[in-house]
């Protein structure tokens, strides 16, 4: 009898089947529904300059520094006539158009500034030298490449810091900074700091550190504790800043 | 291209933790993998048994509503015996009920010196017996399921708070005290009580729903008892 009944309780395997397909349905949507909320938006970053930095100088001046890839001594030049920005170009494409046109560019000449004008003249020649030996072979652009940051990356700095305006960020991290007890001398750290344009600290970075890792560590709380920063003067924003700390101040 | 993307970012913006699900359980202190494979092993076998009961009771309920329209169709009592003697293997509870009365009410009538009222209850007490061993295995595994119910949301809720407090003791580490630190412990602490509830609800609305689905069977079992235990005492007191 009581054998029977065991035989005759129904559904053991269909139960079995069952429950394990109500967990692979649970398991299911717990992996799929959790990764797929943990999925995160993309992220856009956008900077906001009160200015543009004048894109088509920066273009026009990719042409110029080809010359520029044999002679050693030039790139040190190149840079400082960027502000002048609207003739170099013209020269330069003058001279790539043809040399006929040279005359005409060298009106500029009315510049006092005898150095500026013996560069240039440098450089006119140089682009010549340059356009015959391109005729030759002119396949040669990769080394092009090389020396367009070594103009554009000078054009950046070009935007002193502020004094002010560091000071004002120092005077501010200065006010969190806890000295560590027992500190000898007066060392000089010297941080990296990357900031967003409302002043938000993005990451610090110790650059040179004073030899005491606890002021080190000290000021770089200090500094993650400032967050936000002073904002600068519009048009003064620097994505670096570097900043120079000592316990004596 | 997105993870890639991702994995280039500037390191002080983005915190980015993977708490997809298996890492989530894959990460998890041991204590709390342990609850969790616990409460999921309870889980499973929880939803075996709702399963389980679920078609045994419903099964009971359509065989009682045979056997009573069988019954009250007014057949012979001998073909009904008869025939549930035949079919053991298939027959229902109330069928059962009614084979161990029949039976008992048979033997003792058969023997000359019986009375009618020893008759009826002998009839009674075998069919009590039997009403209360056919109750035993409808209402087998109930309490398991009301057992997994009430104290897995505990035992989900234990390795939680283990899985919180690891996470609270790794914090202590950290200079900088922020919320993605903590953040994966946490979530992985809590699938502990997601699952804890995820096996208890099921469970006790299944307890309830059976539980009550059982009490209104035995209750039939017991007036088709008073009925049949009227016409045996009817026939005892013919003959």
């Amino acid at each position: 009898m009581a054998q029977a009944r065991h035989k005759r309780e129904p559904g053991a395997l269909p139960s079995a089947v069952l429950a394990t397909g109500v967990h692979l349905a649970l398991v299911a949507v717990l992996v799929f529904g959790v990764s797929w909320q943990s999925r995160r938006p993309e992220t856009v970053t956008a900077e906001l300059w009160p200015r543009l930095p004048e894109p088509p100088v920066v273009r026009q001046q990719r042409p110029e520094p080809k010359p520029q890839v044999q002679p050693p001594p030039l790139p040190r030049p190149a840079p400082k006539p960027v502000p002048e920005t609207p003739k170099k170009p013209d020269i330069a494409v003058a001279a790539k158009k043809a040399p006929p046109k040279k005359p005409a560019v060298e009106e500029p000449p009315l510049d006092l500034d005898f150095r500026r004008r013996m560069e240039r003249q440098l450089a006119e020649e140089l682009t010549l030298v340059q356009r015959e030996q391109l005729k030759t072979e002119p396949v040669k652009k990769p080394p092009v490449k090389a020396p367009v940051p070594s103009v554009s990356a000078p054009s950046v700095p070009a935007v002193a810091v502020d004094p002010g305006y560091v000071n004002r960020v120092r005077a501010k991290i200065r006010g969190n900074i806890t000295l560590p007890a027992g500190l000898a001398g007066n060392p000089e750290a010297i941080f990296e700091v990357e900031q967003l344009p409302t002043g938000e600290v993005l990451s610090v970075k110790l650059r040179t550190s004073s030899g005491e890792k606890a002021y080190d560590d000290s000021v770089e709380r200090a500094i993650l504790k400032s967050s936000p920063l002073p904002r600068p003067e519009p048009g003064q924003y620097q994505r670096r800043l570097e900043l120079r700390f000592r316990p004596m101040e | 291209m997105a993870p890639d993307s991702d994995g280039h970012r500037e390191n002080g913006m983005n915190v980015t933790q993977d708490l997809s699900m298996i890492t989530l359980l894959w990460n998890a202190s041991p204590v709390v993998q342990a609850v969790m494979l616990l409460l999921l092993v309870v889980s499973f076998m929880s939803w075996y048994f709702i399963f389980r009961k679920w078609f045994g009771i419903r099964r009971a309920g359509t065989q009682t509503e045979q056997f009573e329209r069988d019954f009250w169709s007014g057949s012979d009592l001998g073909a009904l015996y008869q025939s549930a003697v035949n079919h053991r293997h298939s027959t229902g509870s109330l069928e059962r009920v009614f084979e161990a009365g029949f039976r008992e009410f048979v033997k003792v009538r058969t023997q000359r010196s019986a009375d009618p009222a020893a008759m009826v209850d002998g009839a009674r007490r075998a069919m009590r017996a039997t009403y209360h061993r056919e109750m035993d295995r409808l209402e087998a595994h109930l309490s398991f399921l009301a057992s997994v119910g009430s104290v897995s949301p505990y035992v989900g809720l234990l390795g939680t708070v283990w899985g919180i407090m690891h996470a609270f003791r790794g914090l202590s580490n950290v200079q900088q005290a922020t919320l993605a630190a903590v953040a994966p412990g946490i979530a992985e602490a809590l699938v502990a009580t997601a699952i804890g509830l995820f096996a208890a609800i099921p469970a006790v609305v299944a307890y309830n729903r059976f539980a009550h689905d059982v009490d209104r069977l035995s209750l039939r079992f017991e007036s088709f008892m008073e009925e049949f235990s009227n016409i045996l005492n009817r026939q005892s007191h013919a003959k």
